[in-house]
């Protein structure tokens, strides 16, 4: 059977000895535990030698599992880099890519990080698990980590526990060391529901060497210190995130899809200024230009321009949303392409 | 002097108990008022440094202490002799503290890039090198007091709390050295490797062993009853051995690593339920035929509450590192609820048992108040699995919101505040529980009955003795 | 502290039947099932 390898998938094999070693390992402890439920024992006595025996076995048993973690801790230093692996070194600044003009040292700032105990709650590393959960938003395919992406690092925490959220590829997403100090000072600022600790009684130099370290994260060295600043992504517009949020909240998610997927209603995707089949409330088929006024309407009071092909099941929204946020649908809607 | 020295821990290790979980209960706030705790930025402080109090001092100075005082106590009791070097081991007894306390300080400063000083970034491993190297000091001192006592025994067996016991103490000073030196020679992934290995054997073969080594003790005596099964004595202890040093990966299970590691580690666990059912099944048998006891007797009730605890924890071990579960739940509260039913539950258990155990012993007076040890005890046995109910649940939700529904955990946090809440006022009747087992140790110095072997620990009021006693 | 104290007695108890029921389905659960992660959406 061909097995196919992810890229994520470590190459590392265990050798052959390894295989010996857990058979008779195996075998020897299933023959213990027969003995030791249904085995003559000897009468209890103990001498010197029996004791220092005993010792000796439990450290035996002990450095032998060590030993078995230590060859693929070496195996895993020897794995060639990936082109984007973290390889910042003491000393070595990189410029704001978000244009403020500061300066900060990101393997410095890795120090400070972990001084902090911020991989309490953030991890440094993307699960292949983690493009469908809501641990990274945002990751592509191509960003889950591969164990090349790790041999440069120092020392590695790459964390056990989320708080918050992995930080493995913040930097990509959000390249600007101004905008990181300020939520470092002031989380709550940009997400009001965080819970995160200020960590504004950082020193100054604190704060920006941390800020280089996240922006260091998932960006390519190479292309940080060349200067070329990767393309922030497109600011959202704050009423498409208020869309997504009633999108869910209000109930809409249960009988219209956002990924063209059939429902009980029509899919979002790609409707807005799509041209729509109705039927009208008197029989007549006619044709409509999802605009923003339709969508309004429709959001509001279906039944008067109902699609064709769809039944009538959806319940009037008379007077349940605001103005503001009919207008959060309608540019959330706007942005499913 | 030996006695001094015993005492040294003990006391020590009720002033950590006093304020490690309190640490933990304070910082749960920020889950819920994240503003409230914005003023311990004014002292350089923040909700993460003191996730690394907490934990530290749980584990070095709550627990760490707490069962070297019972090796102290146990090990020349089953020996049949004196305890060697007592000096040392009180010696060691204050530079233990003055460690620890070296280890708050450091960790507070946060100070960056000095190889000395800096915290180390190794979960439970936080202890910069300096402070390391005293505890290393510490640990030598005591195995090699301990170990000079074996020797110099006066029984020819080695009842199985002693093999639990040193052994522990061999392989706490393994994996003590693993994780604080032998992880710096490794950069990478490797270096996370090692740490892994690191970081389960913290529990597993440090607290683990300990703990079980002093509930074999204390279980028989307190329920005068012989053990269930010697066998049953030796498949758990080499099993546990066998099995324990390898689980250490199932952390970081979806970590990119060479699989075969993780699975050995995934195996590891699995069969971990092995020991753990040869030792909760012996320490349950034994007082059967004679549960009565149970009523008499304060120490037993906790060491048998802390069995069934550790039933419970390493029935829910080896579970979440199944692969189908581990995705799951990984990364989430439930991870932590179960860290908290291990230590809090089963080893704190078997720590209060302990002291309340040896104290009269030591002193030479009763704990003075049973309403007061029964408050301690309901608490034990019904707040704080409330408290681990109340932090699994939280894990839950966050695991279906962001792992199912692709929530973000910013989409997450309302839906948990209510489970947080609950997980707070919970934890803070914990705390209260062990404030007050604190307050009934140090009342008792003063108002302490005198007692005299084949007395009841706690001192009983005059009427309910009569109907309680159970002859020996 | 020397004074003596009575051994601690060792009985010769044996596993309850229903525990080797309930390593046997763990074992099956285990490596039978568990590694299969049915749930994850692991590409």
């Amino acid at each position: 059977m061909e097995h196919q390898h992810q890229p994520w998938q470590a190459p590392g094999e265990a050798s052959a000895i390894y295989w010996v070693l857990v058979v008779l390992v195996g075998a020897g402890l299933l023959a213990f535990m027969l003995w030791a439920l249904y085995g003559k024992l000897r009468p209890r006595r103990w001498t010197t030698t029996g004791y220092h025996a005993l010792g000796a076995l439990v450290i035996i048993m002990t450095l032998f599992t060590l030993v078995l973690y230590i060859i693929p801790a070496h195996q895993a230093q020897q794995i060639p880099p990936t082109a984007r692996a973290w390889d910042w070194k003491p000393g070595e600044t990189i410029k704001d890519p978000g244009g403020s003009g500061l300066e900060g040292e990101p393997y410095r700032g890795y120090l400070v990080y972990l001084a902090n105990g911020c991989t309490y709650c953030h991890s440094l590393y993307l699960r292949p698990e983690d493009l469908k959960t809501g641990w990274a938003e945002g990751a592509k395919l191509d960003e889950v980590s591969q164990m090349g992406d790790f041999v440069h690092y120092p020392f590695t925490m790459l964390g056990t526990q989320r708080d918050g959220p992995d930080l493995s590829i913040i930097g990509r997403k959000i390249p600007d060391m101004k905008y990181h100090i300020d939520h470092l000072v002031d989380p709550r600022k940009f997400k009001p529901k965080s819970v995160m600790p200020t960590y504004r009684y950082l020193s100054e130099r604190d704060l920006r060497d941390l800020a280089a370290f996240l922006v260091s994260l998932g960006n390519e060295p190479q292309k940080l210190r060349a200067g070329i600043a990767p393309t922030p992504p497109p600011t959202e517009d704050p009423r498409i995130a208020k869309g997504r949020e009633l999108y869910k909240s209000a109930g809409c998610v249960a009988c219209h899809s956002v990924d063209g997927s059939p429902n009980v209603g029509p899919t979002w995707k790609g409707l807005y200024e799509s041209a729509v089949a109705v039927v009208l409330p008197d029989g007549t088929e006619t044709t409509v230009i999802a605009d923003d006024a339709y969508l309004r309407e429709s959001i509001v009071q279906s039944a008067a321009k109902l699609v064709k092909n769809f039944q009538n099941v959806m319940p009037s929204y008379e007077g349940r949303f605001t103005d503001e946020e009919l207008q959060a649908f309608i540019e959330y809607i706007k942005s499913l392409r | 002097m030996g006695e001094r020295a015993i005492k040294l821990w003990f006391f020590s290790s009720l002033v950590w108990l006093a304020l490690g979980p309190l640490i933990g209960a304070l910082m749960s706030l920020q889950f819920l008022w994240p503003d409230a705790l914005n003023f311990l930025a004014d002292f350089n402080f923040a909700y993460s440094k003191a996730r690394i109090f907490h934990t530290n001092l749980v584990i070095y100075g709550w627990i760490g202490m707490s069962f070297i005082a019972a090796i102290l106590y146990i090990i020349p009791k089953l020996c049949g002799t004196e305890l060697k070097y007592p000096k040392l081991a009180y010696w060691a007894g204050w530079l233990w503290n003055l460690a620890i306390l070296l280890n708050l300080i450091l960790i507070w400063a946060g100070i960056v890039g000095n190889p000395w000083l800096s915290i180390q970034p190794y979960e439970y491993a936080e202890a910069p090198l300096l402070v390391d190297i005293l505890i290393v000091l510490c640990a030598v001192a005591i195995i090699f007091s301990v170990h000079t006592t074996v020797l110099a025994r006066t029984k020819p067996t080695l009842y199985v709390s002693v093999w639990y016991l040193l052994g522990g103490l061999y392989t706490t000073a393994i994996t003590y050295l693993v994780g604080n030196f032998l992880v710096l020679g490794f950069s990478g992934l490797g270096n996370q490797i090692i740490h892994a290995w690191w970081l389960h054997n913290a529990v597993g073969l440090f607290i683990t062993p300990l703990g079980l080594g002093i509930a074999y003790y204390l279980i028989p005596i307190t329920a005068q009853q012989p053990v269930y099964s010697h066998r049953l004595g030796i498949l758990g202890f080499w099993t546990l051995m066998a099995f324990y040093p390898g689980t250490g990966l199932h952390h970081f299970l979806q970590m990119p690593m060479p699989t075969w590691i993780g699975e050995f580690a995934v195996v590891s666990s699995v069969l971990l339920a092995i020991p753990v059912l040869a030792v909760v099944v012996n320490h349950l048998a034994t007082p059967s035929g004679n549960w009565r006891r149970i009523f008499d007797s304060f120490p037993l009730r906790f060491a048998i509450f802390g069995s069934v605890y550790y039933l419970f924890t390493c029935i829910q071990g080896p579970f979440q590192t199944t692969h189908a579960v581990n995705w799951f739940v990984h990364f989430t509260e439930w991870v932590q609820a179960h860290a908290h039913l291990a230590l809090t539950g089963a080893f704190t258990c078997y720590g209060i048992a302990a002291i309340i155990y040896i104290f009269p012993r030591l002193t030479g007076k009763q704990l003075y108040s049973r309403t007061l040890a029964n408050w301690v005890f309901w608490i034990m046995a019904v707040v704080f699995p409330l408290f681990y109910l109340g932090f699994t649940h939280s894990g839950l939700v966050t695991a279906i919101s962001v792992n199912i529904l692709g929530n973000t955990i910013y989409e997450t946090i309302s839906a948990v505040w209510l489970a947080r809440l609950f997980r707070t006022l919970m934890g803070a009747g914990v705390v209260l529980g062990f404030w007050l087992f604190g307050y009934l140790i140090v009342r008792s110095l003063q108002v302490g009955p005198q007692f005299q072997e084949g007395m009841n620990e706690i001192a009983e009021p005059e009427g309910a003795r009569v109907k309680r006693r159970v002859t020996a | 502290m020397a004074e003596k104290e009575p051994e601690i007695p060792e009985g010769e108890g044996r596993f309850p039947w229903w525990i080797w029921v309930a390593i046997l389905a763990w074992l099956v659960y285990a490596f039978l099932i568990g590694p299969f992660a049915l749930t994850s959406p692991r590409g």
